[in-house]
């Protein structure tokens, strides 16, 4: 970070990315860090670390009038929301490579320096819970397919848009079963492993063939077990089901009691 | 493997014996960085989950931009590159 010591004037907006914890007195924070954030938010301004008691926080200072009023009216643009999420994982990813930390929802922003203080100082004790939760895991999604011949595409060729997508509609309707004993029997496997699980899939739930999915807490130290977990279902379900893996991820899914 | 090099697999048993964990090949999708950035919290909004007879828009809606929004991140590495010699 070339100016981490700028000082951020304190009319500007800020964007939260995530809270990690202040390192113990003394210490300087990990060398690794100088590269990150050269891309912030909204494309411009640095990222930088904000030192506040006990957390370090992850801010991108970020324009009041064309970025910050405009986030909830973009949050329904897709190409935006795109676009942004995915800086907001660059940043959120390459602390979590050097430290630990608590994601902030995405689009968060606040008005600016006092009030961004204010409130993470008023979450200390539901940050600690967190952070000690979190600590030494990496979040991982799992999706179960299955394995089938492609569906037949339909007979009649769509007339319109709308015919197009009701025929869309009606093929990912016959997708097999979901849930059932073996699906839940790998839920129970991965679920004994990791420290928690959520429901996964806002965005991508649409994808054909989708049986299951998940996101699971998997303590770093458990990984073998973990790959063992799935190494088994895999086998098992051989040209039947496909497991497809993502992670590791930061605890986007485990930290919304910080709130 | 680190945070900065997210994979996404498609696992045959095969992954298991060639890489000693679940290791990196293919680059994590779009799709699949929005499920879990947007997974944090209550930020979704309603509009994220119109479908249009009955298929998930934002489905569809993100693969029509996904060439728009990578083309957009090769040129931000392009200029960070740039910036860094």
């Amino acid at each position: 970070m070339a100016n981490s010591n700028r000082k951020i004037a304190a009319t500007g907006a800020l964007y939260l990315y995530g809270i990690s914890e202040a390192p113990a007195a003394g210490k300087k924070p990990a060398a690794g860090l100088g590269k990150l954030g050269s891309v912030g938010i909204d494309g411009v301004h640095a990222v930088q670390p904000l030192p506040c008691g006990d957390f370090l926080c992850w801010v991108c200072e970020v324009d009041q009038a064309s970025f910050a009023n405009a986030v909830e009216r973009n949050m329904e643009n897709l190409e935006w929301l795109a676009l942004h999420g995915v800086r907001h994982q660059q940043v959120v990813g390459e602390v979590a490579e050097q430290m630990t930390i608590v994601p902030a929802r995405f689009g968060t922003v606040f008005s600016g320096e006092p009030a961004l203080l204010k409130d993470v100082q008023g979450r200390k004790a539901a940050l600690k819970k967190v952070f000690a939760r979190v600590a030494g895991g990496d979040e991982w999604g799992v999706k179960v397919f299955a394995e089938r011949q492609a569906t037949p595409i339909s007979v009649t060729e769509a007339r319109s848009g709308k015919e197009y997508l009701q025929q869309k509609a009606a093929r990912l309707k016959k997708r097999p079963e979901r849930n059932d004993r073996e699906l839940q029997e790998l839920a129970m496997a991965l679920g004994r492993i990791a420290t928690g699980s959520a429901p996964s899939g806002k965005v991508s739930g649409a994808q054909p063939n989708l049986l299951w999915q998940a996101t699971f807490l998997v303590p770093r130290a458990k990984r073998k077990q973990w790959d063992q977990a799935l190494k088994n279902f895999v086998e098992r379900w051989e040209g039947q089901r496909r497991i497809e893996v993502n992670g590791p991820w930061p605890p986007y899914s485990f930290v919304s009691d910080a709130e | 493997m680190g945070h900065g090099l997210r994979t996404r697999l498609s696992l045959m048993p095969n992954d298991f014996e060639t890489l000693e964990t679940l290791g990196g090949e293919d680059e994590v999708s779009l799709l699949e960085i929005l499920d879990h950035v947007l997974n944090s919290g209550v930020v979704i909004h309603g509009s994220l989950v119109i479908s249009l007879a009955g298929v998930d828009l934002v489905y569809l809606g993100l693969n029509v931009v996904l060439t728009s929004v990578e083309t957009a991140l090769n040129n931000l590495q392009i200029e960070e590159k740039r910036r860094q010699k």
